[in-house]
């Protein structure tokens, strides 16, 4: 009968067969078809029907049929198969009606030789880190400090004219302040002090301490012109009642002194640098004086972008534009030279006060402003009644203020 | 036997002699391949059957022998499938080489269309499953020594 002998590779071919041939018989009847080296029968193993086919059964007994096919596969060991044809043949020869009927294999109590480890899988814990936030310190008022800032303004302010009148208070403050260093400072740091206060000594004695701020100088001179307003006030009451005390006054109220007065042009030309004179000592002033002095076309650019650095400096140039122009042409030779520009300026000063200015005074104090302003911003604009009036309105709020 | 529906229900000696006649027919690749274990049996309860070990696998070059079991209410209920050769899977018991259902999905979600050809097509597959690729085997050879435990019991009962 034909038997089909399918192989792993998925091929198939026939062989002749009978019911009686023994496994083996089949095994070598497949070795010669194919070849030794294909299939060597010691090597075959035979399936059919979901049973491995012993080499001592035969067909018959294997219920292997006409048409069935039997799946054929490689072993790798030898001794198995002669084991088991030792075994069949026991079987067989001890109890062959009993080989057939089917039988359960007792249990083998066999420890597990690759246990599957357990996956334990560990609780994940969360643990929330409380977060402190500490609460800001409290701000400090600025109520107190802008008060304080005002009465040092005003301080300043006067201190710096008192100094400035004549040249030996300076020097007396120089001295003052050695003393009250003990020998720690020496003369030049006290002068280069005074020179960053402006003059002043109480700001002076504060540099000394903390160092000489370069970069602080700019905000410092924006304080002591705002506070140069007020004083103007209580400067005219007693103008009228002694002339005499007008000599250490404000500086805008000499012009209308003079007008009637006559008084001499040496302390009116003191007292017209007073307000302009901590410019003189300023280093950066003297270098923008070079400057301008070498080449007078940066003028211009210059004060454009000084007046966005200190709009406050800015200001006070432009209320004392005349006595600006007169520092920026000023030689920077010894006390001579200027105590005779002093002089010249002085003159011209007290012979442009005309009854046609007068009466232009006396117009814009009647628009309601107050005389040492109208003054102030009359001779800041060049005595142009028109700008002096579109500037007083234009800064009304702030004279109403001061 | 068949009751009245959409589908038709085969019976149970039906069914089986179909799955027998698949298994001599020999569809497939030669891999699997099953049959019964005694022709006499009326009702057609055992059956053998063999997986061929996959190639890549530790498992290739093996043989292994199983025994199934239809009751009967197969195909309502899967049968009981056992391995005759030592083996060492995620599925099967190490001791009695039984198949556990909850570890074997196909048991446990038994399907009546379901078959025995499946049943060890699905175990080649399960060989060939990462946890099971590479999980050392029993030495090759327990398989006589199981043998040898049944001649034993058939030497007992001859005494």
């Amino acid at each position: 009968m034909k038997v089909f002998v399918k192989t792993l590779k998925g091929t198939h071919f026939e062989i002749e067969v009978t019911p009686q041939d023994t496994v083996s018989e089949v095994k070598k009847n497949i070795e010669t078809v194919q070849g030794a080296d294909v299939y060597p029968a010691a090597q075959q193993m035979l399936i059919h029907q979901g049973k491995v086919l012993r080499d001592a059964t035969t067909l018959e007994e294997n219920k292997v049929a006409e048409n069935t096919f039997i799946v054929i596969m490689l072993s790798k060991s030898k001794s198995t198969s002669g084991e088991g044809s030792t075994t069949s043949t026991a079987l067989s020869t001890k109890a062959p009606q009993t080989s057939t009927v089917p039988a359960s294999t007792p249990p083998v109590s066999v420890a597990p030789q690759a246990p599957a480890p357990a996956a334990t899988g560990a609780l994940p814990a969360s643990v929330t880190a409380p977060v402190s936030s500490p609460s800001p310190a409290p701000a400090p008022a600025p109520a107190p400090i802008s008060s304080g800032t005002a009465v040092e303004g005003s301080d300043i302010y006067g201190q710096a004219a008192s100094n400035l009148v004549a040249g030996s208070n300076l020097e007396g403050t120089i001295q003052q302040i050695l003393d009250m260093g003990g020998g720690s400072w020496d003369r030049d740091t006290v002068v280069r002090a005074l020179r960053a206060a402006y003059n002043n000594p109480e700001r002076a004695v504060e540099y000394l301490y903390t160092g000489i701020p370069e970069q602080a100088e700019a905000p410092l001179v924006a304080r002591a012109p705002v506070s140069a307003q007020p004083t103007n006030p209580p400067a005219d009451a007693p103008q009228t009642a002694q002339p005499a005390a007008v000599t250490s006054a404000g500086p805008n109220a000499n012009p209308l002194d003079l007008f009637p007065q006559g008084l001499p042009n040496v302390g009116s030309g003191a007292a017209g640098a007073g307000s302009l004179d901590f410019l003189r000592n300023s280093q950066q002033f003297q270098a923008l004086r070079a400057m301008v002095q070498a080449n007078p076309q940066i003028l211009q650019p210059m004060l454009q972008e000084l007046g966005k650095q200190n709009p406050h400096l800015m200001r006070l140039i432009r209320d004392h534009q005349a006595d600006f122009l007169r520092l920026i042409n000023e030689p920077a030779e010894g006390g001579e030279g200027n105590i005779l520009g002093q002089m010249a300026s002085g003159m011209p000063q007290a012979v442009t006060v005309t009854p046609e200015e007068r009466q232009a005074i006396e117009r814009l104090e009647a628009m309601g402003f107050d005389r040492a302003i109208v003054l102030e911003v009359y001779f800041a604009c060049n005595k142009n009644e028109e700008l002096a009036a579109n500037y007083l309105l234009d800064h009304m709020h702030e004279f109403e203020e001061q | 036997m068949g009751s009245e529906g959409s589908s038709v229900v085969v019976p149970r000696n039906f069914r089986l002699l179909e799955e027998l006649e698949r298994g001599e027919k020999g569809i497939g690749d030669g891999t699997v391949s099953y049959g019964m274990d005694d022709a006499d049996d009326i009702y057609m309860q055992s059956w053998t059957g063999t997986i061929i070990g996959p190639p890549s696998t530790v498992h290739e070059g093996r043989i292994y022998q199983l025994k199934l079991f239809c009751s009967r209410d197969y195909p309502d209920n899967p049968p009981s499938v056992r391995f005759q050769t030592r083996i060492n899977m995620t599925c099967v018991n190490q001791e009695t080489g039984v198949v556990e259902p909850h570890l074997f999905p196909m048991l446990a979600n038994w399907k009546r269309e379901r078959t025995m050809e499946d049943i060890l097509i699905q175990l080649k597959r399960e060989m060939m499953s990462p946890q099971n690729r590479k999980l050392t085997q029993p030495p090759e050879g327990n398989e006589e020594s199981r043998v040898d435990q049944k001649g034993l019991v058939v030497r007992c009962c001859i005494v």
